[in-house]
């Protein structure tokens, strides 16, 4: 599975439905932490169908900007 | 005041009529967003819900829209939930004067809050039935969460120990992100953590009592204890635990405690989420929290806070408590202010009504509240309107600004300011303008230049005001 913001492989799944009856799954990106809900709207999982202007290029994450620079030690 | 935990301030609400329990099945997307956002629709009686069917959970319960109304606002002071936002307001003012402190106690044995303990294999996900705020936000997020942490050059001092709320991102089954600023009192605390070197002890509280969750999301000074004045606020105690590691003072009758460490040295990705302006944030490289321990009340409450494009329960939440600090901080130097309205996106707009010393003295008022700690990044509009004119009434506000703007004279614009970053306007991110509009009525020196006089107000029709409202609410009986 790929990660539905920024296409990377680094999906886990962190949850199933804790009454046990598998209605949904959670999933997580190790890379840019996107978390998502298997039952949720197609506009927000499918990447086909999610608006384009919050998509992550997973090359990218790296370089994303700091808030708060790291104070050196 | 008869509430001491979230709990107890639901059977209030709902004595009040001002709590729905739905008990229907909801999925928690979209339908639990949805359900806050009609709720915060409701307009100054909104009910607080409390959704007790929430597909995939056993027995979870999610509490919404608490602090969502004047209403609910008032009941949380002890007030008439009909008080007026400009009645809230004095009452606020007056028992939260910035001077007086109220009182903690520690609970002898164990605490509500630790009835249930999660101290290994802990993944958050099945703990706590969080849920996506907005539609593009990064994850799930606890968005009204009270989280305390201590001065690590300090860590005995109780009052620079401090509680905030910043918005937490749910990542991995035992990590969080988190938004923490340099200027909170937390950044403060993470960065002289960062500097020697060692991780920062944190504590995510959830379901805390209302007057506690208001406190962290007002600017106190560095060493005030937002506990100490959540009591003065409250009129009663704030009954406090330790966490299961010992280093935090934790409300004890919250829903939920999550222990960890911040991890210094180090960032991780987090957002977005839809803020307070209405806008999403940005995805940026913030604060990771390593959780090792999770406690919570038997059948705990999840209380969370939909905030999106105002109005919302974020709104009402810190209206208040962003405006009276700013009407201390101009009193303190112009006795002349009366009133301040800072209830519109955490006063990026805010409406001061003053009395007027010499002419021009209005825009004075303006300049002052531009240069207090808050108003110089935030009030980006600045609307001044005499002293019998009520900030809080739109109506009064709009016809003073109708009836007494000269625009020649009367509008300033102060270009590349400081600003606040969240705001979409600020351009580049921390800088912007200032807009003043004085909508007092011009006094000497300065000459009015066509002799006027305005109607006076008619402060005896009040007393016939209370006698036509009971009439009419015996009408409805």
């Amino acid at each position: 599975m790929k990660c539905v913001r920024c296409a990377s492989d680094k999906v886990s799944t962190v949850a199933k439905a804790p009454d046990g009856s598998g209605i949904w799954e959670v999933y997580n990106c190790g890379l840019c932490n996107f978390a998502w809900r298997s039952t949720e709207p197609k506009e927000n999982i499918d990447p086909e169908k999610r608006d384009p202007w919050f998509q992550l290029d997973k090359d990218k994450v790296d370089d994303l900007p700091l808030i708060v620079p790291i104070v050196k030690h | 005041m008869a509430y001491e935990d979230l709990r107890s301030f639901l059977e209030k609400l709902e004595t009040n009529g001002q709590l729905i329990h739905y008990k229907d099945p909801v999925m928690p997307e979209p339908d639990i967003a949805l359900i806050g956002r009609a709720a915060t629709d409701m307009g100054e009686k909104a009910p607080a819900v409390l959704l007790e069917n929430i597909k995939g959970y056993k027995d979870a319960k999610i509490a919404l829209n608490v602090h969502g109304s004047w209403a609910n606002h008032a009941l949380m002071l002890g007030m008439d939930k009909n008080a007026t936002v400009r009645e809230q307001f004095f009452e606020f003012a007056n028992r939260w004067d910035g001077t007086r402190e109220g009182t903690v106690e520690w609970m002898k044995g164990d605490a509500p809050c630790q009835e249930v303990k999660y101290t290994e294999d802990i993944n958050l996900y099945d703990i706590i039935p969080a849920f996506r705020v907005n539609q593009y936000d990064g994850g799930f997020y606890l968005s009204k969460a009270c989280i305390v942490t201590r001065d690590p050059d300090d860590p005995d001092n109780f009052g620079k120990q401090n509680v905030g709320t910043y918005r937490i991102q749910l990542q991995g089954k035992d990590t969080l992100g988190a938004q923490i600023m340099p200027f909170h009192d937390s950044g403060v605390h993470i960065v002289n953590a960062e500097k020697k070197g060692i991780n920062l002890p944190i504590a995510i509280c959830l379901g805390v009592e209302p007057v506690v969750t208001v406190m962290a999301s007002t600017p106190l000074k560095y060493d005030q204890s937002e506990y100490t004045f959540g009591s003065a606020l409250k009129g009663s105690p704030i009954m406090l635990t330790k966490t299961l590691d010992g280093g935090l003072d934790i409300p004890a009758y919250c829903e939920f405690v999550i222990e960890g460490e911040l991890q210094t040295g180090t960032r991780t990705p987090e957002g977005p989420f839809g803020e307070f302006p209405g806008s999403y944030s940005g995805v940026r490289k913030q604060f990771l929290i390593k959780v090792n321990k999770v406690t919570t009340r038997k059948n705990p409450i999840f209380e969370n806070l939909y905030v999106g494009r105002p109005w919302t329960e974020h709104d009402t939440l810190i209206g208040l408590n962003t405006s009276v600090p700013l009407y201390r901080q101009l009193k303190e130097t112009m006795p002349e202010v009366q009133c301040v309205n800072a209830i519109y996106q955490h006063g990026l707009t805010v409406i001061i009504s003053t009395n007027s010393r010499f002419g021009g003295y209005a825009k004075s008022v303006a300049f002052r509240l531009a240069s207090t700690p808050h108003g110089i990044s935030y009030a980006k509009n600045i609307i001044l309107v005499d002293g019998d004119v009520d900030p809080f009434n739109l109506t009064q506000v709009m016809w003073a600004v109708s009836t007494r703007v000269r625009p020649e004279k009367d509008v300033i614009v102060l270009k590349n300011v400081p600003g606040m970053p969240l705001d979409p306007c600020s351009e580049p991110p921390g800088m912007g303008g200032k807009l003043i509009i004085d909508a007092t009525t011009p006094v000497p020196p300065e000459p009015v230049l066509r002799e006027v006089r305005m109607v006076d107000p008619l402060p005896a029709a009040e007393g016939y005001k209370k006698i036509l409202e009971k009439m009419y609410a015996e009408l409805s009986r």
